[in-house]
């Protein structure tokens, strides 16, 4: 019963993590704060988060979903690398379009240092997200200064860059 | 005794014969048809004229969130009680913000399911304990109420601007024509100065001295 139960709660786990149910019954504006909210009482790493502008109909379902897991991505290198006592995330629409930021205080690192290979995998992954829905990524750092990852997308309706 | 006419939404076949079951035992509730999805759900409510649905949340083919705006779109004057084993206040908040007038948990007695039908048939509004003795809760904002107006120089309120508005160092730098280091020195400077921790404190205040207002 108890490994029973164990597996249930890994499963659970599981599930928060991979398949968001959240995110297809209550779209992105909903799902996301749920995310951080409980990343954040799970790792025990204060993470606030923002948004006062954007409302659903902004992003089309497939950005939704590539916003949502480039947002995952960001927190997840932040519990991998960072080292934070604090992560910010914010979604907010304006100027015609849709910008995710998350941004941690943590150690940074030096966007030329080729030796940061497996934090690239998770950059990777985001850039192509990014790249499929058209939309632009950017990854600022410094040692000691903390990241931020800037995800923007045209506003649904809005004319988008080319996938590359 | 009228009785109260509910239409059964749920897509797993077992519950909502279980639900149905259930709820045939109570003389006044009349369960007078049923759907398995959101799109059906909407249907049925127009041909049936409930007095109240219940309605299922996660659901294929239009789940219960859009099935519930698209019902008080349609029929404003049918009650909704939204059921589903999802607690969390985004649910809540979503749910009743898209109409619905009664929330119960799957996980709850049966008996919330009923009182929660006979509330909202007479117009009031049902929330499940469970919830209710949750709410309260909340953490409070941990940030101070108008931040005091230390000085800082029109070129780091610049700075400030342009981040609040989610532009990054290197933007800022290109949009002010000025280094990017200079931009990182009036940044830190000035989120110093203001004791702003992150971004989102650095939104706060723009907001609050008016910069972000639409032109």
């Amino acid at each position: 019963m108890q490994l029973a139960d164990r597996l249930d709660a890994s499963l659970d786990q599981l599930s928060w993590e991979l398949r968001p149910t959240v995110l297809d019954d209550l779209g992105l504006a909903a799902a996301l704060p749920l995310f951080v909210e409980e990343w954040s009482s799970h790792y025990d790493i204060t993470a606030e988060y923002r948004s006062e502008r954007f409302v659903a109909g902004d992003l089309g379902r497939d950005e939704e979903v590539a916003f949502y897991r480039v947002a995952q991505e960001a927190l997840n290198n932040v519990l991998k690398h960072a080292h934070a006592s604090r992560v910010d995330v914010m979604l907010e629409t304006r100027d015609g379009s849709v910008l995710l930021v998350v941004e941690d205080d943590g150690v940074g690192f030096d966007g030329g240092d080729r030796t940061n290979r497996d934090k690239g995998v998770g950059l990777i992954g985001m850039r192509e997200r990014a790249s499929l829905i058209g939309a632009t990524l950017q990854i600022e750092s410094k040692p000691g200064e903390g990241t931020s990852v800037f995800l923007r997308c045209a506003k649904s309706g809005e004319a988008r860059a080319t996938p590359v | 005794m009228k009785k109260t006419r509910v239409l059964l939404v749920e897509d797993h076949e077992t519950v909502r014969q279980g639900i149905r079951a259930l709820l045939e035992t109570r003389p006044d509730i009349d369960v007078i048809g049923d759907a398995w999805n959101g799109r059906l759900a909407v249907e049925r409510t127009l041909e049936l004229k409930p007095d109240v649905v219940v309605l299922d949340v996660s659901m294929p083919e239009m789940n219960g969130l859009a099935a519930a705006r698209a019902i008080k779109s349609a029929a404003p004057e049918v009650a909704i009680v939204a059921l589903t084993r999802h607690g969390e206040d985004a649910y809540v908040k979503e749910l009743l913000g898209a109409g619905a007038s009664g929330y119960v948990l799957k996980q709850s007695a049966f008996d919330e399911l009923v009182q929660a039908i006979r509330t909202t048939a007479s117009g009031g509004r049902y929330l499940d304990p469970m919830l209710e003795a949750r709410h309260g809760d909340g953490t409070t904002s941990r940030f101070p109420t108008t931040p005091a107006r230390p000085r800082i120089s029109d070129r780091e309120a610049s700075v400030l601007r342009m981040m609040a508005l989610g532009h990054s160092n290197k933007e800022i730098a290109t949009a002010l024509d000025i280094a990017l280091k200079t931009v990182e020195v009036h940044k830190a400077n000035a989120m110093r100065k203001l004791n702003l921790r992150g971004r989102i404190d650095v939104v706060r205040y723009a907001a609050l001295s008016g910069w972000l207002q639409d032109p």
